[in-house]
């Protein structure tokens, strides 16, 4: 299949995600989503309902290991920016955090609610995760949240995330898995790729 | 994920998410290395 229709396809999947993720996933999202993968109920209840109701995350990547303060973090795939926010927390005024997003509408929701939450510590770019806009060596640790999977190039995605991470730096995060080879109809799909 | 030169790769769990009949949520680490 075209990459370019499978990231086509994504952006305007993720383009509608931007304004809310509710009734786009067939498993919960936005607060409920949160809430369900243990994430700070007190760091919850601190977002925006603009930011938080855009959250579609398969899991939780701050479960796989800790965040240090001082650390330069990259999330593949911010969309809105609430993982971003809660790593920012994390690594504090010390570090940093940076975020990729292919929909140009996420970044720019990403950019404006990091404005509103006051991350200063922070930089935001439209790019997938096939050509990081980062240079070798950069990042502590590369964060993920139900991204990869979208990427019709995976292992050339993992190569650049590779590339961008320190020696000893971390990739920690949570994707779709397959329980069982799905059928080739269903699995060719441009829905099945943006799903 | 490991031809790309990670080490450590490792698959942890399941998320509580099940987001077709045939995919589920997993969570993955994986490390640089040193060399």
């Amino acid at each position: 299949m075209d990459t370019n229709k499978i990231q086509d396809a994504v952006r305007e999947k993720y383009s509608g995600v931007s304004s809310s993720a509710e009734g786009r996933f067939n498993y919960p999202t936005g607060k409920d989503g949160a809430i369900l993968h243990g994430y700070d109920p007190a760091i919850i209840r601190s977002m925006p309902d603009e930011l938080i109701k855009s959250f579609c995350g398969v899991g939780n990547p701050f479960t796989l290991g800790p965040i240090n303060e001082g650390e330069i973090l990259l999330d593949v795939g911010c969309g809105a920016g609430f993982d971003l926010i809660v790593a920012s927390r994390m690594v504090g005024q010390k570090g940093k955090v940076c975020g990729i997003d292919l929909t140009p509408k996420m970044a720019e929701k990403a950019k404006i609610n990091m404005d509103q939450y006051g991350v200063q510590n922070c930089d935001v770019q439209v790019a997938g995760a096939e050509s990081i806009p980062y240079p070798e060596n950069t990042f502590d640790v590369v964060i993920s949240n139900g991204v990869l999977n979208l990427s019709p190039l995976k292992e050339k995605s993992f190569r650049e995330i590779y590339r961008v991470l320190r020696p000893n730096g971390r990739l920690q995060f949570a994707d779709i898995v397959l329980k069982e080879d799905c059928a080739g109809a269903m699995c060719s799909t441009l829905e099945a790729w943006s799903n | 994920m490991k031809s790309t030169g990670f080490i450590e790769v490792e698959y942890v769990a399941e998320t509580k998410v099940t987001t077709s009949q045939f995919t589920v949520g997993g969570l993955f680490r994986a490390v640089k290395g040193n060399g």
